[in-house]
């Protein structure tokens, strides 16, 4: 048999994530873009890297899962599933002895409790994007530090300061005043993972809190926000090497549970007509 | 109203659409349309006997009236009775405008305000009548008899009619009728045959809310007809779902429709205001008052504004699982209700004991939150799937 490749696209609120897999879950590619306003030419943009990365053609590509929250937008997907149900998937790939994981993406934040790589239950955050990535781009923002230093700055704190919003608006304006009252910008930001920490933690109340414990999402790059919750749960927690890539991964792994079922019972699977078009699409730069 | 169909039944529609002018036509011959607000805690058939024509209102879903009532009352009033508050003000319901009286069940704190402030503004009169908040010991039966009882002074007065023995006696076989025609075409459900959808079932409910109880009555005996003579097996194998909560408003379908799109079945509701109680019928014995109250108030599973409510609740959702084969619960609550969702939480821990997933969905009258819903909705039904494979 030749070799059968699977691949999972990810188009989260912030990020669009691109996974090729081949029947042995090894990562053949893998692809993180920014998603802008026109979802479509995202998503094929970011397949059409992942392809070249791996010299692939899209008719190579077995079976196509969308996930995320713009997972219906994807033209070339042949069919679409969650997000929550990808992460259990991705995640158990890599951690087979996940129980629960803790997704913090860029406008939300979901608890999911798995069992050998199955989604048992879940919580979401609300509509409210407090405690996500977008959050910490506007502290960031807020204490002039690239965002991808927030964590090592907050693990240098002397003498956490003490947050109580976790609300864009409000933190922002508690983080100004304890700035102004002479507080450093390192334990202010030790204070505010803390508060996304107890923020993250009452989020979770519903499922059981048991290892292993996994992190993932754009924020599990944080280390700050690791420790807070390490601190605040009482155990360890593991952060994939690639904490972004999780729900994709899972959605490849999907594509290729979905495909090989469907295989053994002789049954076509794929769509009709599978493509990346361009043609619908106005885009700046080409005429 | 717009020209699409609101139910499946031709002659249904065709009455709910022409029942505005049929009702004002009513109005001009001195027939008096009396208002109420939901919870199913006032008897119509008290209502129907004096002459009135009882109108449950329970239109919602629309972010516009709930919007406009917020120039009354705060946003922690739920999205249910700000949009009852903003349709009074708006004057563009034909149905609400209808109402020479209105009968306000004083339930949660919600209502309660509600009727405060349609008194407040005047128009049209509202006859407050006090739910006891217990049932233990069977004096609430007496108390709610006797308010049921100032409720048929109120009536007469402003019907002048006499409500006798015979007439509520006949408006109580009406409604018991009404009501076992309803619970049969529920009970079809429990099989594994998806006679009637959720949402046509709801729909159902919400029409009779409004229409003439005697074609309403007719016409479900037709449906019922028809659906067990269609009653055939078939290979649905999409997850049965309960759809628990507080209220869904007659234009509250959201969560119905896409649990639908993403191939949940919802085969059984347990939801306090919209579906009609249709699981007990009024026992009439000598005391026609006391049978009343004792139907609306002690018979039946008790809405969580209710002292020691969710155990009731709980075992009688139980048996709604067992009986209807539901693999997942869908728990819809509105918007800072804050009763039911004080006892969410019971529910989740108790019902996963029976292995019983449950989602929490809660919502406003507004589309800010379609997409997280759907999400939920969506991966809910994955993970009940898998569960089920």
């Amino acid at each position: 048999m030749s070799a059968i490749f699977f691949a999972g696209i990810d188009l989260g609120s912030t990020m669009t994530k691109a996974v090729i897999i081949n029947s042995d879950e090894e990562i053949c590619s893998a692809v993180i873009h920014h998603t802008g306003a026109e979802h479509r030419q995202l998503a094929n943009e970011a397949m059409e890297e992942a392809l070249a990365e791996c010299d692939l053609d899209i008719d190579n590509i077995t079976f196509i899962v969308a996930t995320g929250y713009g997972r219906i937008t994807v033209p070339f997907a042949d069919t679409q599933v969650t997000e929550l149900t990808c992460h259990a998937r991705g995640v158990s790939a890599l951690f087979p002895d996940a129980k629960l994981v803790i997704d913090i993406g860029g406008q939300d934040a979901k608890g999911m409790q798995i069992n050998n790589g199955r989604l048992i239950d879940f919580v979401m955050s609300d509509k409210c994007a407090a405690g996500t990535g977008r959050f910490f781009e506007i502290m960031a923002n807020t204490l002039d530090i690239d965002i991808d230093e927030l964590g090592n700055f907050s693990l240098k704190a002397e003498n956490k300061v003490s947050v109580n919003s976790t609300c864009t608006v409000f933190a922002r304006q508690e983080v100004i005043s304890r700035l102004s009252e002479g507080e450093s910008v390192e334990d202010v930001l030790a204070g505010i993972h803390d508060a996304i920490a107890v923020r993250t933690v009452r989020m979770l109340h519903k499922l059981k809190v048991e290892p292993d414990v996994i992190f993932t999402g754009g924020v599990a790059e944080n280390k700050g926000v690791v420790q807070a919750l390490e601190n605040r749960l009482g155990c360890r927690i593991f952060v994939p090497e690639n904490p972004m890539l999780t729900g994709a991964l899972g959605a490849a792994v999907i594509a290729k549970e979905k495909a090989l079922k469907a295989l053994a019972k002789g049954e076509h699977i794929q769509k009709e007509k599978r493509q990346l078009d361009k043609a619908s699409f106005f885009r700046k730069g080409t005429s | 109203m717009n020209n699409e169909c609101f139910i499946f039944n031709e002659r249904l529609d065709t009455h709910l659409r022409n029942r505005p002018s049929e009702l004002e036509e009513a109005k001009r011959n001195g027939v008096k349309i009396v208002g109420f607000f939901p919870g199913n805690y006032v008897p119509e058939e008290l209502i129907y006997a004096s002459g009135a024509v009882p109108l449950c209102l329970i239109h919602g879903g629309n972010p516009k009236p709930a919007e406009t009532a917020l120039s009354s009352v705060p946003r922690v009033i739920c999205p249910f009775a700000r949009a009852l508050i903003g349709e009074m003000m708006l004057k563009e319901n034909p149905f609400y405008s209808a109402v020479d009286m209105v009968v306000a069940p004083i339930t949660c704190q919600h209502l309660r305000k509600t009727a405060e402030i349609w008194e407040y503004r005047g128009e049209p009169e509202v006859f407050k009548l006090g739910i006891p908040h217990q049932v233990y010991d069977g004096l609430e039966v007496n108390d709610f008899a006797e308010r049921l009882d100032a409720l048929k002074d109120k009536l007469q007065a402003l019907t002048g009619n006499k409500v006798t023995d015979a007439k509520l006696t006949d408006a109580v076989k009406l409604y018991n009728r009404m009501r076992q025609l309803l619970r049969k075409i529920s009970l079809m459900r429990t099989s594994n045959t998806s006679v009637i959808s959720s949402m046509d079932f709801i729909k159902l409910n919400h029409v009779s809310f409004y229409a003439d109880p005697v074609f309403m009555t007719e016409v479900l005996e037709e449906i019922y007809g028809e659906l067990a003579e269609s009653n055939t097996a078939s290979d649905n194998d999409a997850p049965r779902l309960l759809l628990a909560g507080p209220n869904i408003a007659m234009g509250d379908y959201r969560v119905p429709e896409l649990v639908e799109a993403a191939g949940g079945n919802i085969v059984i509701e347990e939801i306090c205001e919209g579906v009609r109680y249709y699981w007990n019928e009024i026992e009439a014995g000598d005391d026609l008052m006391k049978s009343l109250a004792k139907g609306y108030l002690t018979d039946r599973v008790p809405c969580a504004f209710m002292s020691s409510s969710a155990g009731k609740r709980l075992e009688f959702m139980t048996k709604l699982i067992s009986d209807f084969h539901v693999s997942g619960v869908i728990w819809y609550e509105l918007l800072d209700c804050e009763v039911y969702d004080s006892e969410a939480y019971f529910f989740t821990q108790k019902l996963s004991e029976q292995n019983i997933p449950m989602l929490i969905l809660e919502a406003d009258y507004g589309t800010a939150d379609i997409g997280q819903f759907k999400t939920r909705i969506e991966a809910f039904i994955e993970m009940v799937k898998e569960e089920v494979e």
